[in-house]
């Protein structure tokens, strides 16, 4: 990388944000914690983490204060943001854990549960290979999920990158400047290191 | 066993798998690095990296030597293609061989190099060596770790940042790929190298009664210490294509290099592994444990460039490889044990599924030299004893469970 | 498709020497503390380095975990120092516990003892944090011809039968379960596939089956034979001339699908 890139990791205590940090610092990103809106001023691009249940990261993200901020930042100065895991659930129109909740609207669609059987067992929890679409198919890997519930995208163009659990489901969404991806890529060693270098380097608009 | 359908190496080989055809993975990493690598690409990365290190320390690089034909071969490379300053380290094992001084020695004096060596204390070394063998079926732990670690002390100790190793480890075994840029770190070194035991490790597992400056030789440099230097450590042969033989006769013709008998290895592999003498009961060792060793290995590398077919191979091997090493005799010296002991503990690692049958060993023959290896320093009976009585009492199924 | 997993087993101890007090990582058997085999952070890094597909860390100290201040420092150091999913346990009593893990760097919580007394703590952490997060781990021995959940690290027997505790956690809310035969633990003989396939039929949640594991072969049948979704080893690792990319590379020869990239 030419200059160095920071990363606003947004912090509404909702996840283990340490790895993410480490991942990035592995990768010669310099991080800062976003806690207010404001923090976010000097970084070039950020990321959504995000564990447990949609609704309760819903309204911890509400609680920050920091939505408004954020959708300024994607939607009117159309800066990099990518959400990982729950992160990335938080950007569909509504998530249906716990009945319908609300989501960000970012990317439109909906998160649902996946259907689980003995051959297809939920969480769906470990290494699984994703296919990024064209021209992204070099970043396709295995990577490290641990998740009940998909992100639909209403929009098939929306979608960036698909698995295969019983059925193949979205693991990856782009929109416009926003990147969402249902993996860990923090937890996914070289393939993960890879990814966020991409994020960081290439970025959302990238042709990859 | 199931074998690599070109090279014959069986499944117990460290990182081996097979694809559909039956062909293994080291196989077709040879394929990459022949048909796959921009050696042309590489080679303008190691113009770029030597030019920036060039005349900005005391030396130029480091090149870590032990006087075999990869270390020789790295550091004639070095002075004649580029012109260096290089400061050769080596971290004396405590068994190199008489003929390897006299190469080391014509080599320095033909190139013109400085020299350091450094030779760790034999009575931790030989404490070393029983621990490591008792845990891990391998008693070259302190050569592993010591070689990767201490050249690198040294380049923090001179503000070097440069160091050039030579064969990557994509030649031989999976645990890298032809297609990784290879550096030769802290990662690589607890992936492969330490045998899953650093030095804080192995200072638990002696019961923590070994003074830690014993085994600093052994530690691998923090992270911070070698950002703080601007450490690269990379591998020749991730630049320029590794070829043993031609390399060979290169150091052979230019240096007098000259190579040696080494124990239950096939005459014509005279460039093998000459550094050490240990090696023989190192390949018993890997042969009780995985059913094949070093002769396997060097025919696999021929059949894969294309010197020898298989059945060719196959009889190389046969005439060579499982017999029982003169030098077995040292090593029982060295760690104070019974031959029934050893062969006791080195069954207790045995990979599956093979099964080992000692009764079918037959005695391989002494090489010109022996008589002339060091044989100082036998380990004490009673340390033997209780270091095995610890291990046996902690580990009681390894025993038994031995088939 | 979704890969089986190796887990690396990390069972950490509080030991002093003179003044001061450090966690060594030992292995058992039987459950037993047999020997110490290392630090737990450089372990951590090595198994990471030799591309283990996530760790298991767990307490065998007596106590709850939230006293235990200096083991939770060293989970955070480990978390820091390595990048890869960990699960956390030993101790775990209360859902406040979770969060206190995984603010420190777990993934994943297990607990087991105290579900048992209090089975409602399942419920509380998968509402609070999430399924995702709850491992439920279940220590079981033969008991009077029969497999029984012994707690307290295998000292009281509850006379519950594995498979049926198994299903009553993960109706609860558990994510996943982790067996461990007390038994075969640290002995090298294979592990229990009889009670690994019938927790596997009992629930739809991934199952980890851990306890025996001695040759590359015991591996293979734990996910072809008890159908386990990972296999937990601790010993295995630490005792043998074999590390996690040696034993994938076994277990894919033998036609299991495992990660293989680096």
């Amino acid at each position: 990388m030419a200059a160095r890139s920071t990363i606003g990791i947004i912090d509404y205590d909702a996840g283990n944000l340490r790895s993410l940090c480490n991942a990035l610092e592995a990768i010669s990103a310099d991080v800062r914690l976003v806690r207010h809106i404001d923090d976010l001023r000097p970084c070039t691009h950020a990321i959504l983490p995000g564990v447990g249940a949609f609704g309760h990261c819903i309204e911890r993200l509400r609680s920050s204060r920091m939505v408004d901020g954020l959708a300024d930042w994607i939607l009117h100065e159309h800066r990099p943001l990518l959400g990982i895991c729950v992160g990335m659930q938080m950007l569909a129109d509504v998530g249906e854990e716990h009945g319908e909740t609300p989501g960000l609207g970012w990317i439109p669609g909906r998160v649902r549960r996946l259907p689980a059987s003995r051959a297809t067992r939920v969480p769906h929890v470990g290494w699984n290979d994703v296919r990024f679409r064209p021209p992204c198919g070099s970043l396709g890997a295995d990577f490290y999920f641990d998740h009940s519930y998909r992100f639909c995208p209403a929009d098939e163009s929306h979608s960036l990158g698909t698995t295969t659990h019983g059925t193949e489901f979205c693991a990856a969404v782009r929109k416009g400047s926003v990147v969402g991806v249902q993996f860990h890529p923090e937890k996914s060693q070289d393939a993960g290191l890879r990814f966020l270098r991409w994020f960081i380097e290439s970025g959302p608009h990238a042709r990859c | 066993m199931q074998r690599c359908a070109q090279c014959n190496l069986p499944e117990t080989h460290e990182t081996i798998a097979f694809d559909e055809q039956g062909v293994c993975n080291v196989c077709r990493q040879h394929e990459t690095k022949r048909d796959r690598v921009d050696w042309v690409g590489a080679k303008r990365e190691l113009d770029a990296l030597v030019s920036a290190h060039r005349g900005k320390a005391d030396y130029d690089c480091i090149v870590p030597f032990s006087g075999g034909k990869d270390s020789t071969w790295t550091l004639y490379y070095l002075i004649k293609e580029y012109g260096l300053k290089p400061l050769v380290v080596r971290f004396d094992h405590g068994f190199l061989r008489p003929n390897l001084n006299d190469n080391v020695q014509r080599t320095l004096r033909r190139l013109g190099a400085d020299f350091l060596s450094f030779t760790p204390n034999w009575k931790v070394v030989r404490r070393l060596m029983l621990q490591a063998f008792l845990e891990k079926g391998d008693f070259c732990w302190h050569c592993h770790t010591g070689i990767f670690s201490y050249p690198m002390w040294i380049a923090i100790e001179k503000k070097v940042p440069l160091i050039v190793w030579g064969e990557p480890s994509a030649e031989y075994t999976a645990y890298y790929t032809y297609g990784q840029a290879e550096e030769v770190d802290e990662k690589r070194f607890n992936r492969y190298v330490n045998l899953g035991m650093s030095a804080e490790d192995m200072h638990e597992r002696l019961g923590a009664d070994l003074d830690m400056r014993d085994l600093k030789p052994y530690s691998y440099p923090s992270a911070k210490l070698l950002r703080e230097l601007g450490c690269r450590s990379v591998c020749l042969g991730s630049f320029v294509p590794w070829d043993v033989k031609r390399q060979s006769e290169v150091i052979e013709r230019e240096l007098g290099w000259q190579g040696d008998l080494v124990e239950n290895v096939p005459p014509q592999y005279r460039y093998e592994k000459i550094e050490c003498y240990m090696q023989g009961v190192r390949d018993y060792i890997k042969f009780i444990k995985r059913g094949y060793s070093r002769p396997s290995h060097l025919v696999a590398i021929d059949i894969r460039n294309g010197r020898l077919d298989r059945q060719q191979g196959q009889k190389q091997v046969e005439e060579f490889e499982g017999r029982r090493p003169p030098s077995l005799d040292l090593f029982l010296e060295f760690t104070g044990l019974t031959e029934e002991e050893f062969l006791k503990i080195a069954m207790s690692h045995q990979v599956s599924p093979y099964e080992h049958r000692p009764e079918l060993t037959i005695e391989g023959r002494k090489v010109p030299d022996f008589d002339r290896w060091n044989r100082e320093g036998a380990m004490p009976r009673e340390a033997a004893e209780a270091a095995i009585r610890r291990w046996a009492q902690q580990n009681p199924d390894a025993v038994t469970n031995a088939p | 498709m979704l890969k089986k997993r190796l887990i690396p087993k990390l069972l950490l101890r509080s030991q002093s020497s003179g003044e001061s007090r450090r966690h060594t990582l030992v292995t058992t058997r039987g459950f037993s503390p047999a020997k110490v085999v290392g630090n737990p952070v450089s372990q951590a890094k090595i198994y990471e380095a030799q591309l283990a597909d996530e760790l298991a860390v767990l307490r065998i100290d007596p106590g709850p975990i939230s006293e235990d201040l200096r083991l939770l420092d060293t989970i955070e150091r480990l978390a820091t120092e390595t990048f890869m999913p960990l699960t956390v346990g030993g101790g775990v009593i209360f859902a406040d516990d979770f969060h206190l893990l995984l603010s420190r760097g777990a993934d994943k919580v297990s607990v087991n003892s105290a579900a048992i007394r209090n089975p409602s703590l399942i419920t509380e952490a998968a509402g609070r944090f999430g399924a995702q997060c709850v491992v439920i781990s279940i220590d079981f021995r033969a008991s009077s011809g029969r497999s029984e959940v012994f707690i307290d690290r295998g000292s009281t027997p509850t006379g519950m039968a594995p498979a049926d505790w198994a299903r009553e956690a993960v109706r609860r809310g558990a994510g996943e379960v982790l067996l461990c035969d007390i038994d075969r633990d640290g002995s090298g003989e294979g592990l229990n596939l009889d009670i690994g396939a019938q927790v596997a039929d009992a629930v739809d949640v991934p199952v980890i089956l851990s306890g025996g594991c001695g040759r590359a072969e015991h591996l293979v049948e734990g996910f072809l034979e008890a159908g386990a979704d990972a296999v937990a080893a601790g010993t295995y690792f630490c005792l043998r001339d074999q590390n996690p990319l040696q034993a994938r590379s076994h277990v894919a020869n033998a036609g299991v699908p495992i990660r293989m990239g680096t």
